[in-house]
């Protein structure tokens, strides 16, 4: 039989070798309960195990009044109990980042003890010398700490070894395992004790991080050169730096059953409409998901309408910029592990803002957000028009020009919308490469994009030189739309906008851009209209689509509905001779806030 | 029925009700009035607005009676559910008539004017989708999108106005009593339909917040209608004459096409009716949402949104039914604008029973 086993092989290649192939599937079969019973029994173990010492440890407590039900948690009196539970639930000993480390303390007798942290997540130094010193070393020199032990001996407390002998900022008593390994996973020392079933959790957080830096995207001439960080907490400061108010509160949120990713909820009481904070709070903490894993997917779980081509919420790498909204009554988002912020709610207009706009002198600022304006519709409309202009409406060009268009694409065998399809397809890959390439080698990318598709296609006579002006401008302008997301959803839209002219000219082109406006205006974010303060109407502080004096911008931006409506005196430049008094600007109607 | 539009103000009522009546003016509604009035047909505009306004002065009443309840509702509380019911049943029927006709007459300018060579179905089917979105997403979003758009409604009439200025001739309007005083009025009152789907406002009535502003917004609405038609009237005639205004297919296009002003600028028909499409897009977005809620508050269904896509079917078989263009006109002219003046007495007659019957809030309080 085996001299024609190769032939059978052969034949039938999946008989020979498909039983050795890895795979994850099953083939079929049920895995065994065998592979996966394990597991589930040892989490169900230690689930049981933490329950009855619990129950336990209430009962002892009954009793004792309701301070000791408060701290009747789930830990054991025995410290190889609690230890052994530890480890179930760190899978030791297959992980290796859990550190344990056992101790005497230097009392009389000496105490046992265990000091476990995060490997890679905590400070070195503070925990040999703030922690494991004054433990093993000097817990001895002072035999009588609690003053009331027997000559030569030292009786151990909890209360004693905060109070006296950790001299670390903030330390903590832990009760729960599920506690204490939220703590170890944050960074901090926990130490464990012998017939003690209270841990001590020190704050030892040293998490690798890079230091602040200069913003990427959000850039500015004038104006702060600092940018978020990966660090939540190193961002929270960098916007307390700008807003010394005690009103300034940081809420901490967390969210995913997984990530456990610390979310730093920032605003102003008295300022931020409460309905706003409470909704925010309450979308965040409905997350039930495995993993949130920074700002970007925060977002999608949280805004309005997660489909929509333009974002719900402001995301900002500048604290001054996050710390401006929060005194206009928004609220800040600083999930860690992301260099970015949310602000909530936002408005279409303030997608299309800088932080520069307000360094400016206001005719300037104004400007620039007129140019930003007329960008955007350049790189939604440019395209579009010139397709349905060409192909459908001849008549509205003058002769000269049309003789012009019609010279430099005498040569060209492409339709023009082929044209102008290839050249923005081709314009978008150039940008999506740009963006992704090692900076190495991102010049040479430029120099490829420019000589070989510009020079080279027109000179193969493939493109019309008006068709590359036409999709350069229309690129230039689209990278004046400072939000990189918004930018994203502007440029899809050119497609849509371009396909409705395609197909029936202005009567198309019409027809989509009616269903854009119809589809914005019904967006929201967190309640508020995404076209305000255009559409519903609200003249009062409206700062959208340019901007007046600051020292005339009276009233905080009404659409987040702020508490304090008023951010300025009404005469504030009050040293001014041509200042006008309160009462005859009050006369005259002008009390209304920046205008648009 | 169950609302979850929104709300809209008193500004957004307002921009509606007049994009519903402005959008007749790229059509061939100032030809009707010149043809009429002759020289004076702006006075015609201007009697034919106030004809409106008075008629339109029970609708504040009435909506302050019966507060967030749109026309359907309204009319069975205070008619009962009998003749309630037949009451919607004239509105829904005019509001279908008049849609369906405006609709085909909107291809039909457009077949006439930029896209001769496209197939009329593909136009009333993109005009149907509009429409049918807007009001898939709700009167709020409409009502914004509207106002945003405002600014590109008013140029598409006002830069054709003053682009036109050079070709302005004043004697043109002489004889300045046009074919008499009594002609005048009786056009102008005969007219008065053409604003009559002011009343639409009313079937939208329960998205309003305010039932006060209902009156104003129609008021406003008429009046800044009456305004531009007249203004409207008064070039045409300055520019065309009289006899030729009144013969011109679409006046305003016309007119548009000779805007010269200089070498670069002229030739500007097909940006305006570019803007034009704003303007007819709303109002049959606005009439067509009115005709479906009055519908679904007539039947009393709890949502307006699966009767959209049935009302579109049929709207769109039988815009196709008129044989050509001139059918749709003389449908317009002899029978709807007419009938209109019928849906003027809708709300005088339900305020009628609504006192009579003792109905709405004041009797309640009382």
């Amino acid at each position: 039989m085996k001299r024609w086993q190769w032939l059978k092989d052969l034949l039938d290649p999946a008989a020979g070798s498909a039983g050795q192939l890895f795979t994850l599937g099953d083939r079929g079969d049920k895995p065994a309960v065998e592979t996966t019973g394990p597991t589930l029994l040892a989490d169900a173990q230690v689930r049981a195990e933490g329950l009855l010492t619990h129950i336990d440890n209430l009962l002892e407590a009954k009793d004792q009044g309701a301070k000791a039900l408060e701290k009747a948690g789930d830990l054991s009196a025995n410290l190889d109990e609690n230890l052994e539970r530890l480890k179930k639930i760190f899978r030791m000993p297959a992980n290796k980042d859990l550190i344990i480390r056992e101790l005497q303390i230097a009392t009389q007798p000496p105490t046992r003890a265990v000091v476990c942290f995060m490997e890679g997540l905590t400070d070195k130094i503070v925990i040999n010398e703030h922690i494991l010193q004054p433990l093993m070393l000097l817990a001895h020199l002072d035999h009588h700490v609690d003053g009331e032990g027997e000559a030569g001996r030292t009786q151990f407390s909890i209360d004693t070894l905060i109070q006296r002998l950790l001299p670390g900022h903030q330390t903590t008593e832990k009760y729960d395992m599920a506690a204490i390994a939220e703590s170890l996973l944050a960074g901090d020392t926990v130490l464990f004790f012998e017939n003690v079933s209270t841990a001590v959790s020190v704050e030892t957080k040293a998490p690798p991080g890079r230091s602040v830096g200069e913003p990427k995207v959000e850039q500015v001439v004038q104006g702060a050169q600092d940018a978020f960080v990966e660090a939540w907490r190193v961002n929270v400061a960098l916007v307390r730096r700008r807003l010394k108010d005690p009103r300034v509160v940081t809420e901490i949120l967390t969210v995913g059953r997984v990530s456990k990713n610390y979310v730093g909820m920032m605003y102003i009481d008295g300022i931020a409409n409460p309905k706003l904070i409470e909704e925010a709070r309450r979308r965040i903490e409905a997350i039930d998901v495995d993993v949130v894993n920074g700002a970007g997917v925060l977002e999608q779980y949280i805004e309005d309408s997660p489909s929509s081509m333009l974002p719900g919420l402001l995301t900002t790498e500048r604290p001054d910029r996050t710390a401006a909204y929060l005194s206009e009554g928004n609220v800040a988002l600083l999930a860690d592990n992301a260099p970015t912020a949310l602000i909530l709610p936002v408005t279409f207009w303030g997608l299309l803002q800088t932080a520069e706009d307000y360094a400016l002198r206001w005719p300037f600022g104004a400007f620039i957000r007129y140019i930003r304006f007329a960008a955007l519709l350049i790189t939604v409309l440019v395209p579009a028009l010139y397709i349905a202009v060409v192909n459908y409406h001849h008549e509205m060009i003058p002769t000269e020009l049309m003789l012009f268009v019609a010279s430099s694409r005498e040569n060209v065998p492409l339709p023009a919308l082929l044209e102008l399809i290839l050249m923005d397809l081709t314009f978008e890959l150039i940008r999506e490469s740009g963006t992704r390439i090692p900076s190495l080698i991102g010049p040479t990318v430029g120099l490829v994009a420019s000589l070989v598709l510009g020079q080279a296609a027109v000179e193969a006579k493939l493109i019309s030189p008006l068709m590359v002006l036409i999709v350069a401008v229309t690129g230039l302008a689209s990278f004046a739309i400072p939000h990189y997301v918004t930018s994203y959803g502007i440029r899809a839209w050119r497609f849509l906008v371009l396909a409705g002219a395609a197909v029936m000219g202005f009567y198309g082109l019409a027809a989509v851009l009616f269903l854009m406006v119809v589809y914005v205006s019904g967006l929201r974010s967190f309640g508020v209209p995404f076209l305000t303060p255009l559409a519903p109407m609200r003249t009062r502080s409206a700062d959208a689509t340019g901007r007046g004096p600051l020292y005339r911008m009276e009233m905080r931006p009404s659409y987040a509905r702020p508490l304090d409506k008023q951010r300025q005196q009404e005469i504030v430049r009050t040293w001014d001779p041509l200042a006008p008094e309160p009462e005859e600007r009050a006369g005259s109607g002008t009390k209304k806030g920046g205008k648009s | 029925m169950i609302r979850e539009e929104g709300h809209i103000g008193l500004l957004e009522a307002t921009v509606l009700v007049y994009a519903v009546l402005s959008a007749k003016l790229f059509m061939q509604a100032p030809g009707f009035l010149i043809d009429i009035g002759g020289p004076a047909a702006w006075q015609v505009a201007l009697v034919m607005t106030a004809a409106g306004l008075v008629l339109l002065l029970p609708i504040g009443a009435l909506a302050r009676r019966f507060p967030g309840q749109g026309l359907a509702e309204i009319a069975e509380e205070a008619a009962g559910p009998y003749l309630g019911s037949l009451f919607s049943l004239y509105v829904i029927a005019w509001l279908f008539t008049t849609l369906a006709n405006s609709l085909r007459n909107f291809t039909e300018v457009y077949i006439g004017t930029i896209l001769p060579n496209t197939p009329p179905s593909v136009l009333t089917l993109v005009a149907l989708v509009c429409m049918g979105y807007a009001s898939y997403r709700g009167l709020e979003s409409l009502g914004r999108a509207t106002q945003v758009m405002l600014p590109v409604i008013l140029a598409g009439i006002v830069l054709v106005l003053v682009f036109s200025m050079p070709r302005i001739q004043l004697s043109r309007l002489y004889p300045f009593w046009g074919h008499g005083l009594i002609d005048t009025v009786t056009g102008g009152i005969y007219y008065a339909g053409l604003a009559a789907e002011a009343v639409v406002v009313l079937a939208l009535a329960y998205s309003l917040r305010d039932a006060k502003n209902i009156r104003k917004a129609a008021m406003l609405g008429v009046a800044l209608f009456g305004l531009l038609s007249a203004l409207t009237c008064a070039v045409l005639v300055m520019v065309f004459g009289a006899p030729d205004a009144a013969q011109q297919p679409f006046p305003l296009f016309n007119l548009s096409q000779l805007v010269y002003l200089g070498r670069f600028f002229q030739r500007t028909e097909a940006l305006m009716v570019m803007f034009w499409f704003f303007n007819v897009a709303v109002r049959l977005a606005v009439l067509f949402h009115a005709l479906v809620v009055t519908f679904t508050g007539m039947l009393r269904l709890p949502y307006h949104r699966p009767i959209i896509f049935p009302m579109a079917v049929l709207l769109f078989a039988t815009s196709l039914l008129p044989e050509d263009s001139l059918v749709v006109l003389r449908l317009m002219r002899d029978w709807l604008t007419p009938s209109g003046l019928g849906i003027f007495f809708v709300p005088i007659l339900l305020l009628a029973l609504a006192l009579i019957r003792g109905k709405g809030v004041r009797s309640h309080a009382a």
